[in-house]
């Protein structure tokens, strides 16, 4: 078993080592991905950063390893080399098992490569970019052998590989480019439309690794359907070990999404978080110079202030405790009534805000337990409580029209941390649900 | 060594194989003659579990691992050196490195173990499909046109390979449609004619037994007298 399997692996190794026109199908689409993300500005407003490499990952995954497994099948049959591995007592599932091996080698090194181009992706964003790539890689490997079993020589295989290919990676790309209604229900789908990258949520994200299990598994069924029919034309006994495998591992994958999809229903996590406050603009009282006027940005002011007069009007005062943030006017400047002269920070109001994605949002109440991290301090997690939830959702950035809307959610910290010279830093939120 | 009974075969209405019977004894080259289309590959396809008889019987006195086999597509992988070739079936058979080497040897192809098999000629192939087929030194082997094809110098050096396997403890069963070859390499043959055996014996023995022929008795004219065929058709 292991000696055949070896064996299998370490020929189809070598072969496509020695392969140009296969192994520069692997490395072009990584290598696109790579210039087209970092070395062509496509300057595109509102476009995400790993439009690129989620583009080319499709095609990598989809287009060269359903025509590569399929052409190498289909060459073994019709060259005869596979009947000879089969004389020497080699079983259609253990050349199954090598060869398709070395070209899952091949995906995962893919796979780290793309998720690692990723420009502001975290550790486990790329990650889960790498573990949803590669497993999309299983799928196309099961179509390519798929083909190539039941082409009856490498022309078929090229030709139906081909369109398989096609129809795999740019089904999602059409299907995203056009926004079309219809074609985006039908692609989603599909595994290669279901890549987690950075812009995922992770309910989006538990999804996605639902479809993509059930690809494997529609495949995996279809090729056991397509094995079991070849090995009976054969004159062999159907392998049932080989079924037996794919049950096993359809068992052991569901357990795994299961788990994960239990792991993760647990919280909502978000880094797109800031510290925030409200501001409150200050208004000339009345039309004139402006006199004794001397804030400064950072200054702390304390409500009931006087902040500055404008000539023959009354005091400017601060109606909160708080700091100057900004100042628009000068003293001596001649002012009109209700013009803003200076911005102050509310210091009794400062709280986070997490912005939530639309899918998450309703696992979030008023009163929620929540751990916030705070880029100053580092690794230390502060704890706070839900405190308000916005009424609409926050004005979209994405480049396609249906890009997830995020909703601002007011976070207020229990701790006792003063974060008034802090407005504007990032920080991290983490939801428990349970 | 291996024993056939009564062995038939159709594919779908075509009757290729009828009540063929016939005995391969321990360290002999036995060849099984016809021309092409006389079921001949669908024997040998048989006799190495390539396909089930619809009745009959065969038995190999020899497990998968002790059988060798060389057809006539030789299915090797020609982005791959002689060497890598060989070490794909020799880590199967779980044998030691030096295994190839040897065997690389055997076939004289000792000189050419870094060239991809692309860059082979005909006859080299036809070694080194060879060379695969007795890398583990089987107790049976099948050569299915062994010669098929090949110009007469190599054929020369491929029969000086049978006979020295054979003596080195083989047996061998081999198909041919060439009479001469039958003559110089066999033990013993069977003549096939539209999947029935229509004589069968030493090469000599049977042209003797058809010495009454006008012209000279020798296996493809002994063919054409008793089916009206010729072998080369």
């Amino acid at each position: 078993m292991t000696n055949s399997v070896a064996a299998i692996f370490n020929k189809q190794f070598k072969d496509i080592m020695k392969n140009s026109d296969v192994l520069s199908q692997f490395i072009i689409y990584p290598v696109m991905a790579f210039v087209m993300t970092n070395l062509i500005d496509m300057n595109m407003p509102g476009m995400p950063d790993s439009y690129f490499i989620v583009m080319f990952a499709g095609m990598f995954v989809g287009m060269a390893f359903i025509g590569a497994v399929a052409i190498a099948i289909a060459e073994d049959i019709e060259s005869n080399a596979l009947r000879f591995l089969l004389m020497a007592g080699v079983k259609s599932h253990e050349y199954l098992l090598g060869l398709g091996g070395v070209y899952f080698v091949f995906i995962a090194i893919g796979s780290a490569a793309f998720s690692a181009m990723m420009p502001n992706a975290s550790t486990t964003e790329m990650f889960l970019m790498f573990l949803s790539m590669a497993m999309s890689g299983i799928a196309s490997i099961i179509i390519g052998a798929i083909i190539g079993m039941t082409s009856k020589n490498q022309q078929e295989a090229i030709g139906r590989g081909t369109f398989a290919g096609m129809i795999i990676s740019f089904g999602p790309f059409t299907a995203t480019m056009s926004q079309n209604d219809t074609l985006l229900r039908v692609f989603r789908f599909f595994y290669t439309m279901n890549f987690v990258d950075e812009d995922t949520s992770t309910m989006e994200a538990v999804e996605s690794f639902g479809i993509i299990w059930a690809n494997i598994l529609l495949f995996a069924l279809i090729f056991a359907f397509v094995y079991g029919k070849r090995e009976n034309k054969g004159g062999n006994t159907v392998s049932k070990k080989a079924i037996m495998y794919i049950v096993i591992a359809a068992v052991v994958g569901y357990a795994g999404v299961t788990g994960f999809r239990w792991h993760n229903a647990g919280f909502i996590a978000t880094d797109n978080a800031h510290v925030a406050t409200t501001t409150v603009p200050i208004p000339a009282t009345g039309s004139g110079v402006l006199e004794r006027f001397s804030l400064q940005e950072g200054q702390h002011v304390t409500a009931g202030e006087v902040l500055g007069w404008v000539e023959g009007a009354d005091a400017m005062r601060s109606p909160v405790d708080g700091l100057v943030i900004q100042t628009h006017a000068v003293q001596g400047q001649r002012v009109s009534p209700m013009e803003t002269v200076a911005v102050i920070s509310d210091a009794s109001n400062v709280h986070i805000q997490a912005n939530i994605e639309e899918g998450d949002i309703l696992n979030v109440y008023v009163g929620q337990k929540v751990y916030v991290r705070i880029d100053t301090f580092g690794r230390h997690q502060f704890e706070g409580r839900v405190a308000g939830i916005g009424a609409t959702a926050l004005p979209p950035r994405g480049f396609a029209t249906r890009a997830t809307l995020l909703i601002p959610v007011e976070i207020h910290l229990t701790d006792d941390v003063d974060l008034a010279r802090l407005i504007g830093v990032n920080a991290s939120v983490h939801i428990p649900l349970r | 060594m291996i024993n056939v009974q009564s062995v038939e075969k159709s594919f779908g209405e075509q009757k290729v194989l009828t009540g063929v019977t016939f005995e391969v004894k321990e360290k002999e080259i036995f060849g099984l003659l016809g021309p092409s289309g006389s079921g001949k590959t669908t024997l040998i396809n048989i006799l190495t579990r390539q396909l089930d008889a619809d009745g009959g019987s065969t038995h190999i006195n020899a497990t998968p691992f002790e059988t060798g086999l060389m057809l006539d597509e030789d299915g090797l992988y020609p982005r791959l050196t002689c060497t890598e070739n060989l070490d794909v079936f020799r880590q199967i058979y779980n044998m030691p490195a030096e295994a190839t080497a040897k065997a690389l040897e055997d076939v004289g192809l000792a000189e050419a173990a870094k060239k991809p098999v692309s860059a082979l000629s005909k006859g080299m192939r036809q070694r080194l499909a060879l060379a695969r087929a007795i890398l583990h030194s089987p107790k049976v082997l099948f050569l299915d046109e062994p010669t098929g094809a090949l110009d007469p110098r190599t054929t020369e050096g491929i029969h000086e390979l049978i006979t020295q396997i054979r003596d080195a403890g083989a047996t061998i069963f081999l198909t041919t449609h060439n009479m001469e070859e039958a003559v110089k390499l066999c033990d013993r043959v069977v003549l096939l004619h539209k999947g029935q055996i229509v004589e069968q014996g030493e090469p000599l023995e049977i042209c003797e037994r058809h010495k009454s022929m006008r012209t000279i008795p020798d296996l493809g004219n002994v063919f054409i007298k008793m089916t009206g065929a010729d072998l080369y058709d």
